[in-house]
């Protein structure tokens, strides 16, 4: 597992980068790491056990990758190619993604709650067994995936689309929905309300 | 440290795996099936199977049990004295164990049942179906509902946001994600 230590700033709650001290929010030669995480992240096919909270990553190709129980939580992602990855088990909570596309994407018991998406796609994606509650979603699409047993709970989703989808056991309770299409999908199997 | 999920079919729910990164003795918790998948993680990361940490119950959370028994010399934990008509050690009231060196708070939550467990290791809690993502465990006594969510709300309230939480059925979440999302919580 990646580490659990937290930024030694005083009253940062975010965790410490890799094996440093603190947070890349409060690591003096920010710039530098970021430039030497990007070209890791770029050349490796596998990243695992790897702790790149509060990471900010722009404009490359994250294509066919691995991550595996990696912790990007408080980071943001600008125009970033996931499309063919998998993403297993790692942590991307409370991050921003704006323009990213997740083409193709396996995606597994990944935990994205509290995370801002912009303009980002998902589609013909095995989204399965993950966590995006509390997210704010615009102009998103799901269009094709399987979703099954994924959550949205108290999420804002506005213009997204989730058409042809498999909503199998999607919760999407107390969630606030603008213009979202669920056309073609089962979603009399999705979640909406809870029976108490 | 290290921890393993495994998806089973039977009951749809979780289990999970945790052992020290060298490989060695290790602990399964919910063993709700034992398929070759389950058993090719424990074999490839040089595991043997000393305990059985079970949080509740309930079939879709024990049916591994039994085949696990017949492969490993384990220990069964939990707060019955038989899981699947096997012996089990109970852990009846908040504890400490420690299992082949590893650490484990156990703490009692009754509601979805009247056995129901959280364990955690390290900075893991591992919730069966007291607490999952944004959701809690069911049970058909509305008055057991409410004094679950005010269990659940004011233990939650004070444990640490880098939690992670690995419940019994759905995704992972972690204490910081159910403060801020879970409906049942806090009301």
């Amino acid at each position: 597992m990646y580490s659990h230590k937290k930024c030694s700033e005083k009253g940062c709650l975010y965790f410490a980068y890799k094996d440093y001290d603190k947070c890349l929010e409060h690591i003096e030669n920010r710039d530098k790491l970021i430039k030497e995480a990007t070209l890791e992240l770029k050349n490796s096919d596998i990243v695992r056990n790897s702790n790149l909270s509060t990471i900010q990553l722009d404009s490359i190709e994250l294509k066919d990758k691995i991550i595996v129980v990696t912790n990007f939580s408080n980071s943001k992602f600008t125009n970033i190619d996931f499309s063919g990855s998998s993403i297993i088990f790692s942590l991307f909570q409370y991050s921003t993604f704006l323009n990213c596309k997740f083409n193709k994407t396996i995606i597994k018991y990944t935990v994205f709650a509290g995370s801002t998406f912009t303009n980002c796609d998902f589609p013909d994606s095995n989204i399965v067994n993950s966590n995006f509650n509390g997210i704010k979603g615009e102009n998103l699409s799901f269009n094709d995936s399987d979703l099954y047993y994924s959550t949205f709970i108290s999420s804002t989703l506005k213009n997204v689309t989730f058409v042809e989808c498999n909503l199998k056991k999607t919760d999407l309770y107390n969630s606030e929905r603008t213009n979202v299409n669920f056309k073609y999908s089962n979603y009399e199997e999705a979640l909406f309300n809870r029976n108490r | 440290m290290r921890c393993f999920i495994n998806f089973s079919l039977t009951g749809f729910s979780n289990s999970y795996l945790v052992g020290p990164n060298e490989g060695g003795e290790a602990i399964v918790i919910d063993p709700g099936e034992l398929n070759v998948k389950f058993l090719n993680l424990i074999e490839n990361n040089n595991f043997y199977i000393k305990h059985i940490l079970v949080t509740h119950n309930h079939r879709a959370h024990i049916s591994g049990i039994r085949t696990l028994l017949k492969i490993y010399d384990a220990e069964i934990y939990s707060a019955s004295d038989k899981i699947m008509g096997v012996p089990s050690n109970i852990i009846t009231k908040d504890s400490q164990l420690n299992l082949s060196g590893i650490e484990i708070k156990v703490m009692e939550f009754p509601g979805h049942s009247n056995d129901s467990l959280i364990y955690q290791i390290h900075k893991m809690l591992f919730t069966g179906d007291t607490l999952s993502a944004g959701n809690l465990g069911d049970n058909d006594n509305l008055e057991t509902v409410l004094s679950l969510r005010k269990l659940v709300s004011n233990r939650i309230k004070n444990m640490d946001d880098s939690i992670l939480v690995f419940p019994g059925h759905g995704p992972p979440s972690t204490v910081k994600a159910e403060k801020d999302f879970n409906p049942e919580l806090f009301v």
